[in-house]
Protein backbone atom coordinates (compact mmCIF):
# COMPACT_ATOMS: atom_id res chain seq x y z
CA UNK A 1 0.00 0.00 0.00
CA UNK A 2 1.29 3.43 -0.87
CA UNK A 3 1.89 5.48 2.24
CA UNK A 4 -0.05 8.69 2.63
CA UNK A 5 2.58 10.07 4.98
CA UNK A 6 3.14 13.66 3.94
CA UNK A 7 6.05 15.68 2.62
CA UNK A 8 4.74 19.22 2.92
CA UNK A 9 4.79 18.94 6.71
CA UNK A 10 8.42 19.92 6.58
CA UNK A 11 7.18 23.51 6.19
CA UNK A 12 5.77 23.48 9.72
CA UNK A 13 9.27 23.87 11.06
CA UNK A 14 9.55 27.33 9.49
CA UNK A 15 7.99 29.39 12.35
CA UNK A 16 10.39 27.81 14.86
CA UNK A 17 13.37 28.43 12.59
CA UNK A 18 12.48 32.08 11.95
CA UNK A 19 11.79 32.65 15.62
CA UNK A 20 15.09 31.16 16.77
CA UNK A 21 16.97 33.07 14.08
CA UNK A 22 15.67 36.40 15.32
CA UNK A 23 15.63 35.74 19.06
CA UNK A 24 18.61 33.42 19.48
CA UNK A 25 21.00 33.31 16.52
CA UNK A 26 21.21 37.03 15.77
CA UNK A 27 21.77 37.96 19.45
CA UNK A 28 24.33 35.15 19.71
CA UNK A 29 26.24 36.43 16.67
CA UNK A 30 26.01 39.90 18.19
CA UNK A 31 27.67 38.51 21.34
CA UNK A 32 30.47 36.92 19.32
CA UNK A 33 31.00 40.18 17.42
CA UNK A 34 30.84 42.17 20.65
CA UNK A 35 33.42 39.96 22.29
CA UNK A 36 35.89 40.90 19.55
CA UNK A 37 35.21 44.62 19.97
CA UNK A 38 37.43 46.25 22.57
CA UNK A 39 35.40 48.72 24.65
CA UNK A 40 38.22 51.16 25.43
CA UNK A 41 39.66 51.63 21.97
CA UNK A 42 36.63 50.72 19.82
CA UNK A 43 38.80 48.48 17.68
CA UNK A 44 38.73 44.79 16.88
CA UNK A 45 40.98 42.50 18.85
CA UNK A 46 41.29 39.66 21.28
CA UNK A 47 41.90 41.89 24.31
CA UNK A 48 38.60 40.84 25.93
CA UNK A 49 39.73 37.24 25.90
CA UNK A 50 43.14 38.22 27.21
CA UNK A 51 41.34 39.89 30.14
CA UNK A 52 39.73 36.56 31.00
CA UNK A 53 43.10 35.04 31.84
CA UNK A 54 45.03 38.08 33.04
CA UNK A 55 42.61 40.08 35.23
CA UNK A 56 42.84 38.69 38.75
CA UNK A 57 39.19 39.29 39.68
CA UNK A 58 37.96 37.62 36.49
CA UNK A 59 40.20 34.59 36.93
CA UNK A 60 38.96 34.24 40.51
CA UNK A 61 35.33 34.54 39.37
CA UNK A 62 35.85 31.72 36.86
CA UNK A 63 37.48 29.59 39.55
CA UNK A 64 34.67 30.34 42.04
CA UNK A 65 31.98 29.50 39.50
CA UNK A 66 33.69 26.21 38.73
CA UNK A 67 34.00 25.31 42.42
CA UNK A 68 30.40 26.32 43.15
CA UNK A 69 29.08 24.31 40.20
CA UNK A 70 31.30 21.31 40.89
CA UNK A 71 30.47 20.99 44.58
CA UNK A 72 26.76 21.76 44.25
CA UNK A 73 26.66 19.17 41.45
CA UNK A 74 28.54 16.44 43.33
CA UNK A 75 26.57 16.89 46.56
CA UNK A 76 23.17 17.16 44.87
CA UNK A 77 24.15 14.33 42.52
CA UNK A 78 24.89 12.00 45.42
CA UNK A 79 21.79 12.95 47.42
CA UNK A 80 19.56 12.90 44.32
CA UNK A 81 20.88 9.47 43.31
CA UNK A 82 20.13 7.90 46.70
CA UNK A 83 16.78 9.69 46.86
CA UNK A 84 15.76 8.39 43.42
CA UNK A 85 16.92 4.88 44.36
CA UNK A 86 15.06 5.02 47.68
CA UNK A 87 11.92 6.22 45.85
CA UNK A 88 12.17 3.32 43.38
CA UNK A 89 11.98 0.84 46.28
CA UNK A 90 8.70 2.25 47.62
CA UNK A 91 5.27 0.89 46.77
CA UNK A 92 3.72 2.37 43.66
CA UNK A 93 1.40 4.82 45.42
CA UNK A 94 4.23 6.27 47.49
CA UNK A 95 6.51 6.29 44.48
CA UNK A 96 4.07 8.37 42.43
CA UNK A 97 3.49 10.77 45.30
CA UNK A 98 7.22 11.27 45.90
CA UNK A 99 8.01 11.73 42.20
CA UNK A 100 5.29 14.38 42.18
CA UNK A 101 6.54 16.21 45.28
CA UNK A 102 10.00 16.10 43.76
CA UNK A 103 8.96 18.48 40.96
CA UNK A 104 7.57 21.08 43.38
CA UNK A 105 10.87 22.98 43.97
CA UNK A 106 11.30 23.44 40.21
CA UNK A 107 8.10 25.48 39.99
CA UNK A 108 9.16 28.01 42.63
CA UNK A 109 11.01 31.15 41.51
CA UNK A 110 14.71 31.17 42.39
CA UNK A 111 14.49 34.60 44.04
CA UNK A 112 11.66 33.44 46.28
CA UNK A 113 13.62 30.31 47.23
CA UNK A 114 16.60 32.46 48.16
CA UNK A 115 14.43 34.54 50.52
CA UNK A 116 12.98 31.38 52.06
CA UNK A 117 16.51 30.24 52.92
CA UNK A 118 17.33 33.71 54.21
CA UNK A 119 14.38 33.63 56.60
CA UNK A 120 15.58 30.36 58.11
CA UNK A 121 19.36 30.28 57.73
CA UNK A 122 20.27 33.95 57.26
CA UNK A 123 22.25 36.00 59.77
CA UNK A 124 19.03 37.32 61.32
CA UNK A 125 17.10 34.19 60.42
CA UNK A 126 15.16 31.76 62.57
CA UNK A 127 17.94 29.24 63.27
CA UNK A 128 20.32 31.95 64.39
CA UNK A 129 17.48 33.64 66.29
CA UNK A 130 16.65 30.49 68.28
CA UNK A 131 20.32 29.81 68.96
CA UNK A 132 20.85 33.33 70.25
CA UNK A 133 17.65 33.17 72.25
CA UNK A 134 18.52 29.93 74.00
CA UNK A 135 22.19 30.73 74.45
CA UNK A 136 21.17 34.26 75.40
CA UNK A 137 23.89 35.84 73.33
CA UNK A 138 24.09 38.24 70.42
CA UNK A 139 27.18 36.99 68.70
CA UNK A 140 26.13 33.56 67.53
CA UNK A 141 26.56 32.92 63.85
CA UNK A 142 25.53 29.39 63.11
CA UNK A 143 26.05 29.48 59.38
CA UNK A 144 27.04 32.08 56.81
CA UNK A 145 24.53 31.81 54.00
CA UNK A 146 26.14 34.62 52.04
CA UNK A 147 29.23 32.66 51.01
CA UNK A 148 30.14 30.11 48.36
CA UNK A 149 29.34 27.37 50.90
CA UNK A 150 25.97 29.00 51.60
CA UNK A 151 25.22 29.17 47.88
CA UNK A 152 26.12 25.49 47.45
CA UNK A 153 23.57 24.78 50.19
CA UNK A 154 20.79 26.89 48.61
CA UNK A 155 21.50 25.42 45.15
CA UNK A 156 20.62 21.97 46.52
CA UNK A 157 17.00 23.11 46.50
CA UNK A 158 16.74 22.95 42.72
CA UNK A 159 19.69 20.64 42.00
CA UNK A 160 18.46 17.63 44.02
CA UNK A 161 15.03 17.45 42.30
CA UNK A 162 16.64 17.71 38.85
CA UNK A 163 19.05 14.83 39.57
CA UNK A 164 16.21 12.81 41.07
CA UNK A 165 13.99 13.23 38.00
CA UNK A 166 16.68 11.96 35.65
CA UNK A 167 17.80 9.02 37.79
CA UNK A 168 14.21 8.09 38.73
CA UNK A 169 13.24 7.86 35.05
CA UNK A 170 16.06 5.31 34.59
CA UNK A 171 15.36 3.20 37.71
CA UNK A 172 12.04 2.11 36.21
CA UNK A 173 13.94 0.01 33.66
CA UNK A 174 15.85 -1.84 36.37
CA UNK A 175 14.88 -5.46 36.86
CA UNK A 176 14.42 -6.11 40.61
CA UNK A 177 15.11 -9.82 40.02
CA UNK A 178 18.77 -9.15 39.29
CA UNK A 179 19.22 -7.56 42.71
CA UNK A 180 17.38 -10.47 44.32
CA UNK A 181 19.56 -12.98 42.49
CA UNK A 182 22.70 -11.17 43.65
CA UNK A 183 21.40 -11.19 47.22
CA UNK A 184 20.63 -14.90 47.09
CA UNK A 185 24.23 -15.71 46.15
CA UNK A 186 25.40 -13.71 49.16
CA UNK A 187 26.17 -10.24 47.79
CA UNK A 188 25.73 -7.51 50.38
CA UNK A 189 24.03 -4.15 49.88
CA UNK A 190 27.26 -2.32 49.07
CA UNK A 191 28.33 -4.91 46.49
CA UNK A 192 24.89 -4.77 44.89
CA UNK A 193 25.12 -0.98 44.78
CA UNK A 194 28.54 -0.87 43.13
CA UNK A 195 28.33 -3.98 40.93
CA UNK A 196 24.72 -3.77 39.73
CA UNK A 197 22.82 -0.56 40.51
CA UNK A 198 25.45 2.07 39.73
CA UNK A 199 26.67 0.43 36.46
CA UNK A 200 23.07 0.12 35.29
CA UNK A 201 22.23 3.74 36.14
CA UNK A 202 25.58 5.16 34.99
CA UNK A 203 24.29 6.89 31.82
CA UNK A 204 21.51 8.53 33.85
CA UNK A 205 23.97 9.56 36.55
CA UNK A 206 26.32 11.16 34.02
CA UNK A 207 23.41 12.87 32.21
CA UNK A 208 22.12 14.18 35.53
CA UNK A 209 25.51 15.46 36.70
CA UNK A 210 26.09 17.24 33.37
CA UNK A 211 22.72 18.95 33.54
CA UNK A 212 23.32 19.99 37.14
CA UNK A 213 26.68 21.50 36.27
CA UNK A 214 25.22 23.56 33.40
CA UNK A 215 22.37 24.62 35.64
CA UNK A 216 24.68 25.89 38.37
CA UNK A 217 27.26 27.46 36.08
CA UNK A 218 24.85 29.68 34.15
CA UNK A 219 22.61 30.75 37.04
CA UNK A 220 22.77 34.02 38.91
CA UNK A 221 19.30 34.68 40.38
CA UNK A 222 19.94 33.06 43.77
CA UNK A 223 23.33 34.68 44.27
CA UNK A 224 22.00 38.03 43.08
CA UNK A 225 19.03 37.85 45.44
CA UNK A 226 21.28 37.05 48.40
CA UNK A 227 24.36 39.19 47.86
CA UNK A 228 23.59 41.28 44.77
CA UNK A 229 26.88 41.59 42.87
CA UNK A 230 29.07 41.24 45.96
CA UNK A 231 30.28 37.78 45.15
CA UNK A 232 32.85 36.84 42.61
CA UNK A 233 31.01 34.62 40.12
CA UNK A 234 31.20 34.62 36.33
CA UNK A 235 27.50 35.32 35.90
CA UNK A 236 27.52 38.16 38.43
CA UNK A 237 30.58 39.59 36.64
CA UNK A 238 28.56 39.54 33.40
CA UNK A 239 25.68 41.35 35.11
CA UNK A 240 27.94 44.00 36.62
CA UNK A 241 29.55 44.75 33.23
CA UNK A 242 26.14 46.13 32.28
CA UNK A 243 25.79 48.41 35.28
CA UNK A 244 26.61 52.11 35.10
CA UNK A 245 29.84 51.82 37.09
CA UNK A 246 31.65 48.98 35.40
CA UNK A 247 30.25 49.28 31.88
CA UNK A 248 32.27 46.92 29.69
CA UNK A 249 30.04 44.91 27.32
CA UNK A 250 33.05 43.53 25.45
CA UNK A 251 34.25 41.71 28.54
CA UNK A 252 30.69 40.57 29.33
CA UNK A 253 30.42 39.09 25.83
CA UNK A 254 33.70 37.21 26.19
CA UNK A 255 32.60 35.88 29.59
CA UNK A 256 29.25 34.86 28.12
CA UNK A 257 30.97 32.87 25.41
CA UNK A 258 32.99 31.13 28.08
CA UNK A 259 29.74 30.18 29.85
CA UNK A 260 28.21 29.02 26.56
CA UNK A 261 31.33 26.98 25.78
CA UNK A 262 31.30 25.22 29.14
CA UNK A 263 27.55 24.63 28.89
CA UNK A 264 27.79 23.25 25.35
CA UNK A 265 30.48 20.79 26.40
CA UNK A 266 28.27 19.42 29.15
CA UNK A 267 25.17 19.47 26.92
CA UNK A 268 26.97 17.17 24.49
CA UNK A 269 27.86 14.85 27.37
CA UNK A 270 24.25 15.09 28.60
CA UNK A 271 22.77 14.20 25.22
CA UNK A 272 25.17 11.33 24.60
CA UNK A 273 24.45 9.76 27.99
CA UNK A 274 20.72 10.43 27.75
CA UNK A 275 20.59 8.34 24.58
CA UNK A 276 22.18 5.43 26.44
CA UNK A 277 19.63 5.30 29.23
CA UNK A 278 17.71 2.06 28.90
CA UNK A 279 14.03 2.78 28.60
CA UNK A 280 11.51 0.27 29.89
CA UNK A 281 9.86 -1.69 27.10
CA UNK A 282 6.36 -0.46 26.33
CA UNK B 1 20.79 -6.56 59.78
CA UNK B 2 22.39 -4.61 56.92
CA UNK B 3 19.15 -4.44 54.96
CA UNK B 4 17.38 -3.02 58.00
CA UNK B 5 19.97 -0.29 58.22
CA UNK B 6 19.36 0.58 54.57
CA UNK B 7 15.60 0.71 55.15
CA UNK B 8 16.00 3.13 58.04
CA UNK B 9 18.43 5.21 56.02
CA UNK B 10 16.16 5.40 52.97
CA UNK B 11 13.13 6.36 55.05
CA UNK B 12 15.09 9.07 56.85
CA UNK B 13 16.44 10.36 53.55
CA UNK B 14 12.98 10.58 52.01
CA UNK B 15 11.61 12.37 55.07
CA UNK B 16 14.51 14.84 55.24
CA UNK B 17 14.34 15.71 51.55
CA UNK B 18 10.58 16.23 51.61
CA UNK B 19 11.02 18.55 54.61
CA UNK B 20 13.84 20.31 52.77
CA UNK B 21 11.53 20.87 49.77
CA UNK B 22 8.76 22.26 51.93
CA UNK B 23 10.49 24.48 54.49
CA UNK B 24 11.01 27.57 52.29
CA UNK B 25 7.25 27.65 51.67
CA UNK B 26 6.47 27.68 55.39
CA UNK B 27 9.29 30.10 56.12
CA UNK B 28 8.00 32.60 53.56
CA UNK B 29 4.43 32.15 54.79
CA UNK B 30 5.50 32.87 58.38
CA UNK B 31 7.63 35.85 57.39
CA UNK B 32 4.85 37.32 55.24
CA UNK B 33 2.37 37.28 58.15
CA UNK B 34 4.85 38.65 60.69
CA UNK B 35 4.34 42.23 61.78
CA UNK B 36 7.12 42.51 64.32
CA UNK B 37 10.37 40.69 65.04
CA UNK B 38 12.16 40.66 68.39
CA UNK B 39 15.82 41.46 68.99
CA UNK B 40 16.83 37.89 68.18
CA UNK B 41 15.04 37.97 64.84
CA UNK B 42 12.12 35.81 65.98
CA UNK B 43 8.56 36.76 65.03
CA UNK B 44 6.56 38.07 67.98
CA UNK B 45 3.56 39.78 66.42
CA UNK B 46 1.55 38.68 63.41
CA UNK B 47 -0.31 40.88 60.93
CA UNK B 48 -1.20 41.57 57.34
CA UNK B 49 0.71 44.83 56.89
CA UNK B 50 2.92 43.41 54.12
CA UNK B 51 -0.08 42.47 52.02
CA UNK B 52 -1.75 45.79 52.74
CA UNK B 53 1.34 47.72 51.68
CA UNK B 54 1.68 45.58 48.57
CA UNK B 55 -1.90 46.35 47.58
CA UNK B 56 -1.56 50.07 48.30
CA UNK B 57 1.70 50.58 46.42
CA UNK B 58 0.86 50.76 42.73
CA UNK B 59 4.34 49.88 41.47
CA UNK B 60 4.29 46.47 43.17
CA UNK B 61 0.68 45.67 42.39
CA UNK B 62 1.22 46.58 38.74
CA UNK B 63 4.14 44.15 38.46
CA UNK B 64 1.81 41.27 39.32
CA UNK B 65 -0.47 42.25 36.42
CA UNK B 66 2.58 42.63 34.17
CA UNK B 67 3.66 39.06 34.93
CA UNK B 68 0.12 37.74 34.64
CA UNK B 69 -0.01 39.34 31.18
CA UNK B 70 3.44 38.17 30.06
CA UNK B 71 3.01 34.52 31.10
CA UNK B 72 -0.14 33.68 29.04
CA UNK B 73 1.17 35.57 26.02
CA UNK B 74 4.43 33.65 26.10
CA UNK B 75 2.51 30.39 26.49
CA UNK B 76 0.38 31.23 23.44
CA UNK B 77 3.43 32.12 21.40
CA UNK B 78 5.26 28.97 22.51
CA UNK B 79 2.33 26.88 21.28
CA UNK B 80 2.27 28.63 17.90
CA UNK B 81 6.01 28.31 17.36
CA UNK B 82 6.74 24.89 18.84
CA UNK B 83 3.69 22.65 18.23
CA UNK B 84 3.76 22.67 14.39
CA UNK B 85 7.53 22.09 14.41
CA UNK B 86 7.24 19.18 16.84
CA UNK B 87 4.60 17.60 14.62
CA UNK B 88 6.80 18.11 11.56
CA UNK B 89 9.72 16.43 13.30
CA UNK B 90 7.60 13.52 14.45
CA UNK B 91 5.88 12.86 11.14
CA UNK B 92 8.79 13.51 8.80
CA UNK B 93 11.13 10.74 7.72
CA UNK B 94 13.98 13.16 7.04
CA UNK B 95 16.84 12.54 9.44
CA UNK B 96 18.30 15.93 8.59
CA UNK B 97 15.13 17.70 9.71
CA UNK B 98 15.07 15.71 12.91
CA UNK B 99 18.65 16.62 13.76
CA UNK B 100 18.12 20.31 12.93
CA UNK B 101 15.10 20.45 15.23
CA UNK B 102 17.02 18.53 17.86
CA UNK B 103 19.83 21.09 17.79
CA UNK B 104 17.39 24.02 17.90
CA UNK B 105 15.54 22.61 20.87
CA UNK B 106 18.78 21.89 22.74
CA UNK B 107 20.02 25.47 22.34
CA UNK B 108 18.20 26.88 25.40
CA UNK B 109 20.28 24.47 27.51
CA UNK B 110 23.57 25.79 26.12
CA UNK B 111 22.46 29.41 26.33
CA UNK B 112 21.63 30.39 29.91
CA UNK B 113 18.90 33.02 30.35
CA UNK B 114 21.52 35.61 31.27
CA UNK B 115 23.45 35.14 28.01
CA UNK B 116 20.24 35.26 26.00
CA UNK B 117 19.34 38.46 27.84
CA UNK B 118 22.57 40.29 27.10
CA UNK B 119 22.36 39.16 23.46
CA UNK B 120 18.85 40.59 23.19
CA UNK B 121 19.90 43.71 25.07
CA UNK B 122 22.66 44.44 22.57
CA UNK B 123 20.79 43.37 19.43
CA UNK B 124 17.44 45.02 20.07
CA UNK B 125 18.34 47.75 22.54
CA UNK B 126 18.94 50.50 19.99
CA UNK B 127 17.36 51.68 16.74
CA UNK B 128 16.06 50.51 14.32
CA UNK B 129 14.63 47.53 16.25
CA UNK B 130 13.93 48.56 19.81
CA UNK B 131 12.43 45.73 21.83
CA UNK B 132 14.08 46.11 25.22
CA UNK B 133 11.96 47.81 27.85
CA UNK B 134 8.74 46.45 26.33
CA UNK B 135 6.94 43.38 27.60
CA UNK B 136 7.57 41.78 24.19
CA UNK B 137 11.26 41.23 24.72
CA UNK B 138 10.49 39.39 27.96
CA UNK B 139 7.80 37.33 26.21
CA UNK B 140 10.10 36.38 23.32
CA UNK B 141 12.85 35.40 25.74
CA UNK B 142 10.47 33.31 27.80
CA UNK B 143 9.31 31.50 24.66
CA UNK B 144 12.90 30.39 24.07
CA UNK B 145 13.28 29.23 27.68
CA UNK B 146 10.03 27.26 27.71
CA UNK B 147 10.21 25.81 24.19
CA UNK B 148 12.00 22.59 25.32
CA UNK B 149 9.16 21.83 27.78
CA UNK B 150 6.52 22.27 25.10
CA UNK B 151 8.54 20.25 22.60
CA UNK B 152 9.00 17.31 24.96
CA UNK B 153 5.46 17.11 26.24
CA UNK B 154 3.96 17.42 22.74
CA UNK B 155 6.42 14.84 21.38
CA UNK B 156 5.58 12.46 24.25
CA UNK B 157 1.89 12.90 23.43
CA UNK B 158 2.45 12.27 19.71
CA UNK B 159 4.21 9.03 20.61
CA UNK B 160 1.42 7.88 22.92
CA UNK B 161 -1.39 8.30 20.39
CA UNK B 162 -1.23 6.57 17.03
CA UNK B 163 -0.46 9.75 15.11
CA UNK B 164 0.76 8.10 11.90
CA UNK B 165 -2.49 6.19 11.40
CA UNK B 166 -4.52 9.32 12.13
CA UNK B 167 -2.58 11.33 9.58
CA UNK B 168 -2.79 8.60 6.94
CA UNK B 169 -6.54 8.43 7.46
CA UNK B 170 -6.87 12.20 7.14
CA UNK B 171 -4.70 12.21 4.02
CA UNK B 172 -6.65 9.39 2.39
CA UNK B 173 -9.72 11.60 2.82
CA UNK B 174 -7.79 14.31 0.94
CA UNK B 175 -7.29 16.64 3.88
CA UNK B 176 -4.50 19.19 3.29
CA UNK B 177 -1.44 19.34 5.53
CA UNK B 178 -2.63 22.36 7.51
CA UNK B 179 -6.12 20.98 7.89
CA UNK B 180 -4.71 17.66 9.10
CA UNK B 181 -2.66 19.44 11.74
CA UNK B 182 -5.39 21.78 12.94
CA UNK B 183 -8.44 19.55 12.89
CA UNK B 184 -7.04 16.02 13.25
CA UNK B 185 -3.72 16.07 15.11
CA UNK B 186 -4.25 19.14 17.32
CA UNK B 187 -7.40 17.87 19.14
CA UNK B 188 -5.59 14.62 19.91
CA UNK B 189 -2.57 16.22 21.55
CA UNK B 190 -4.42 18.63 23.83
CA UNK B 191 -3.11 16.87 27.00
CA UNK B 192 0.49 17.32 25.84
CA UNK B 193 -0.12 20.95 24.92
CA UNK B 194 -1.83 21.60 28.26
CA UNK B 195 1.02 20.17 30.33
CA UNK B 196 3.59 21.96 28.18
CA UNK B 197 1.62 25.20 28.63
CA UNK B 198 1.44 24.84 32.39
CA UNK B 199 5.20 24.29 32.61
CA UNK B 200 5.75 27.27 30.29
CA UNK B 201 3.50 29.40 32.47
CA UNK B 202 5.39 28.67 35.70
CA UNK B 203 8.70 29.14 33.88
CA UNK B 204 7.62 32.55 32.65
CA UNK B 205 5.95 33.66 35.87
CA UNK B 206 8.95 32.91 38.10
CA UNK B 207 11.70 33.87 35.68
CA UNK B 208 14.11 36.47 37.06
CA UNK B 209 17.43 36.24 35.23
CA UNK B 210 16.29 37.37 31.79
CA UNK B 211 13.52 39.72 32.95
CA UNK B 212 15.82 41.60 35.31
CA UNK B 213 18.21 42.43 32.42
CA UNK B 214 15.78 43.36 29.64
CA UNK B 215 12.42 44.34 31.11
CA UNK B 216 13.28 48.00 31.64
CA UNK B 217 11.86 50.30 34.27
CA UNK B 218 8.23 50.46 33.18
CA UNK B 219 7.54 46.76 32.69
CA UNK B 220 9.30 45.07 35.57
CA UNK B 221 7.97 41.59 36.20
CA UNK B 222 6.80 40.24 39.52
CA UNK B 223 10.05 38.43 40.50
CA UNK B 224 12.11 41.48 39.55
CA UNK B 225 9.86 43.64 41.72
CA UNK B 226 10.19 41.16 44.62
CA UNK B 227 13.92 41.68 44.41
CA UNK B 228 13.41 45.46 44.39
CA UNK B 229 11.13 45.25 47.41
CA UNK B 230 13.81 43.31 49.27
CA UNK B 231 15.98 46.42 49.28
CA UNK B 232 13.34 48.85 50.52
CA UNK B 233 10.23 47.20 51.97
CA UNK B 234 10.99 43.88 53.62
CA UNK B 235 7.36 43.23 54.57
CA UNK B 236 6.23 43.77 50.98
CA UNK B 237 9.06 41.48 49.82
CA UNK B 238 7.76 38.56 51.89
CA UNK B 239 4.11 39.23 51.05
CA UNK B 240 4.98 39.22 47.34
CA UNK B 241 7.14 36.11 47.76
CA UNK B 242 4.25 34.25 49.30
CA UNK B 243 1.89 35.39 46.54
CA UNK B 244 4.43 34.04 44.03
CA UNK B 245 4.50 30.72 45.91
CA UNK B 246 0.71 30.54 45.91
CA UNK B 247 0.61 31.09 42.14
CA UNK B 248 3.28 28.37 41.69
CA UNK B 249 1.37 26.00 43.97
CA UNK B 250 -1.89 26.50 42.09
CA UNK B 251 -0.14 25.69 38.83
CA UNK B 252 1.74 22.81 40.39
CA UNK B 253 -1.54 21.24 41.48
CA UNK B 254 -3.12 21.80 38.06
CA UNK B 255 -0.06 20.19 36.40
CA UNK B 256 -0.36 17.15 38.67
CA UNK B 257 -4.07 16.77 38.00
CA UNK B 258 -3.66 17.13 34.25
CA UNK B 259 -0.77 14.64 34.17
CA UNK B 260 -2.58 11.99 36.19
CA UNK B 261 -5.61 12.31 33.93
CA UNK B 262 -3.60 11.94 30.74
CA UNK B 263 -1.23 9.05 30.09
CA UNK B 264 1.83 11.28 29.95
CA UNK B 265 4.66 10.82 32.39
CA UNK B 266 6.08 13.95 33.97
CA UNK B 267 9.65 12.64 34.01
CA UNK B 268 9.52 12.41 30.22
CA UNK B 269 8.56 16.05 29.97
CA UNK B 270 10.83 17.64 32.49
CA UNK B 271 14.05 15.70 31.92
Amino acid sequence: MKSHLPRKEILFIIPLTIFFTIIVFIPFIRIIAGSLLVSETKTLGLQNYVKLITTGAIVRSIKNSFLLSLWSTLIAGTIGFFFAYAISKRRERWRNLLVTINTLPLTISAVVTAYGFLVVFGDSGLVNGFLMYFLNSHISRFFNLLSIGGLIFVYQFFQIPLMTIIVASATSSMDPHIEEAARSVGANKIQIMFKIVIPHLLPAIIAGLSLLFINAFGAYATAFALVEANMNLVTLKIVSQFSDIGYDPGLANALSLLVVGVATGFVVLYRVSLNRIERPAK
Amino acid sequence: MKTDLWKVFSKMLILLIVLFYLFPIFAIALASFTFQWNEYGLPIKLGFSGYKMFWEMGEFRRSLWTSLRIAPLSVAMTIIVVVPATYAVYISRSRLLKSIADVIITIPLCLPALVLAIGLLQSYGSKPFVLTGTIWVVILGHVVLSSPFMYRSVLANLQVIDTKTLVEAAKSLRAGSLKTLVSVVFPNIIPGIVSGSLLSFTTSFGEFQLARMVSGFMNQTFPVKIWEASRRYIRVQFAMSFIAILVSLIFFIIIIISLTRSQLKEEKIVA
